[in-house]
């Protein structure tokens, strides 16, 4: 944290009062602002938020009790610790005020050293509550590192032998080609580079099965015409083009079959197709791997005190998904049921962190080995989000405390307890809902959110 | 004709049609190349070339992969083939994977990804080298020259 003093607002209309808490404040090294009003008060917390308030109940037209609750309610000030000030004796007050949020209370007359220690009490409690949200959140981005250190490597090992192919492929050409068209007749020329043309067309990747069968044919249709080397030819062939008709294939490289190598004439030509198969190879790496940053940065990127921006839910779903993809691959079926929506106002970021925290422990929850269903819907003025999983269930003993902070079933060390609670708060923060059913076998966190800004407006 | 094969498993066909350039240039016409996309795949290719008389000498394969991870599929491929080689080559495996697969499944090398041409074509030929002074391998050998004539 910083060296700057903590911040404190003192919230009074009675100047006797600001005078003796500014004065013992600024003494004990604090930054004093003061407000003589509610509104007044309002307007001072919106533009420089303070590191706490100390809150006068009675004052006119707007009460201590009104601030408060529209402190509470606004996210960019409802983190904010809130202490009251009240006369000794009105135990009505106090308990009213700690309802509806104030963390504490001092009584009036102010005892110094009483006041004083309290509020330092409760900035160092907000402090310590901040860095273990802080901790939580770099407990969860570590979770994620190790998964993507396998996704990241994937697509760079890809590319990386994509290169030394090419490189081998070019090099190989350019040492055969002149020894090839030397041999060749303008016909057969024709031939050469007709196949040329034929192996740099784009092959679709990955039906292996396929390729096989089309090798088989291949040769046995080769070795039927009594061409010798039909193995290596339909090898050769089947890796550069694409499954095709045998008769037209044959008829392409007949002419090339009466050259003094035949197999060195076609694999001379076969070598563009390694040039091209693994230039596309290394495009297709290139943006598995950005993808993944992209999925990260999103996720990285965290700026609680912004405005809601219009963004998708299904969209920060996927980027979640896209992170949590080695471990979802694994054993885990995914089934997902997205409704087209609008976009709503929201906080994407911390959204992100929603479904991240909801995702990872349905994975852990099934030992990742199940069915995922995530199911996005509009329903009326209201998106819900639905993450299914099929692990053994929340047993009924703990359902009630899930959402505490600290509760965690995790070994000691593995999280700190706290997943569940800030998304609580994150729903919240938008105006939502959370809730969970649960038995062996289906479990289901549902989420609400408001589908537009009507929820928001102060 | 190519009687012997390697087979290449990882569940990105980026990664096979690279890996497999990247052998075939080395080793040319002496084996052939197969690739499967998991271990499902794998095991039919294995299958295929097991009835058509064609020995594995090679299996490459990911740890990551859907289903079934690579230290358990290349335990059952030991228990049934002992005599082919074992790579995995993989982005990400524990540590307690690795060390179970070396003892129980014989892994011949483990190599991170992305990886370098001359460490996957050194693997494989020291592979090779181990697997011609394999006592399996050379009464198959016997045997298979046998056929062959």
């Amino acid at each position: 944290m910083t060296d700057r003093p903590d911040s404190i607002l003192v919230v009074d209309d009675i100047p006797t009062n600001i005078r003796v808490l500014v004065e013992l404040l600024s003494q004990s090294g604090f930054k004093v602002a003061v407000a003589k009003s509610g509104k007044n008060a309002l307007e001072i917390i919106d533009r420089h938020p303070p590191n706490l308030i100390l809150l006068d109940i009675m004052m006119p037209e707007m009460d201590g009790f009104e601030i408060c609750r529209r402190l509470k309610t606004n996210p960019h000030t409802q983190d904010i610790p809130v202490v009251f000030m009240s006369a000794l004796d009105d135990t009505v007050d106090k308990v009213k005020g700690l309802e509806i949020g104030a963390v504490d209370y001092i009584t009036k007359p102010i005892v110094c050293e009483e006041a004083l220690a309290r509020i330092r009490v409760h900035l160092q409690l907000q402090k310590s509550k901040l860095r273990l949200v802080e901790e939580e959140k770099m407990a969860a981005l570590g979770r994620l590192v190790a998964g993507v250190a396998h996704e990241i490597n994937t697509p760079i090992g890809a590319i990386q032998a994509s290169i030394s192919n090419i490189t081998a492929a070019i090099q190989e050409s350019i040492q055969q080609l002149p020894q090839v068209l030397q041999q060749l007749t303008s016909e057969q020329s024709i031939a050469f580079f007709q196949l040329v043309d034929l192996v740099r067309q784009p092959k679709p990747m990955g039906s292996w099965n396929e390729e096989r069968q089309f090798k088989r044919s291949l040769k046995q249709s080769l070795a039927a015409k009594g061409i010798a080397e039909a193995e290596v030819l339909a090898a050769l062939l089947s890796q550069a083009i694409a499954p095709s008709d045998l008769d037209s294939i044959e008829a392409a490289i007949a002419p090339l079959l009466e050259t003094p190598n035949p197999v060195f004439t076609v694999k001379t030509a076969a070598n563009f197709a390694i040039v091209q198969n693994n230039s596309e190879n290394i495009q297709i790496a290139v943006e598995r791997a950005s993808k993944i940053v992209f999925a990260l940065r999103s996720y990285a990127r965290q700026s609680p005190l912004a405005e809601m921006v219009s963004a998708s839910v299904t969209d920060g779903i996927e980027t979640v998904l896209a992170i949590y993809q080695n471990q979802l691959k694994r054993g885990i079926e995914q089934i997902k049921n997205y409704q087209p929506i609008s976009n709503i106002p929201c906080y994407p970021d911390e959204l992100m962190q929603v479904w991240s925290n909801l995702i990872s422990n349905a994975i852990q929850a099934m030992n990742y080995r199940g069915k995922l269903t995530i199911a996005v819907a509009q329903k009326d003025d209201r998106i819900v989000v639905e993450i299914g999983d099929t692990g053994p269930g929340i047993p009924p003993e703990i359902q009630a405390k899930i959402f505490e902070p600290f509760f965690t079933t995790k070994p000691l060390g593995e999280g700190s307890g706290l997943g569940l609670s800030i998304v609580r708060q994150i729903i919240e923060r938008h105006r939502g809902q959370i809730d969970f059913c649960s038995q062996p076998g289906h479990t289901r966190f549902s989420v609400w959110l408001p589908a537009n800004d009507k929820g928001y407006a102060n | 004709m190519a009687n012997k094969a390697i087979l290449c498993v990882d569940d990105e066909p980026m990664v096979l049609t690279a890996l497999r350039d990247q052998i075939g240039h080395r080793f040319g016409d002496a084996y052939r190349y197969e690739l499967a996309e998991g271990v499902d795949e794998a095991w039919e290719t294995i299958e295929e070339l097991d009835r058509e008389g064609v020995e594995i000498a090679v299996i490459i394969s990911d740890w990551l992969m859907p289903g079934i991870k690579g230290d358990e599929f290349l335990l059952e491929v030991y228990l049934r083939f002992p005599q082919i080689v074992n790579i995995m080559l993989t982005g990400h495996a524990d540590k307690v994977a690795i060390e179970r697969a070396r003892r129980y499944a014989n892994l011949h090398a483990y190599i991170p990804k992305p990886w370098e041409r001359d460490t996957i074509i050194a693997a494989i030929e020291s592979g090779l080298e181990k697997a011609r002074q394999h006592p399996a391998n050379e009464a198959a050998g016997i045997s298979q020259r046998q056929n062959d004539e």
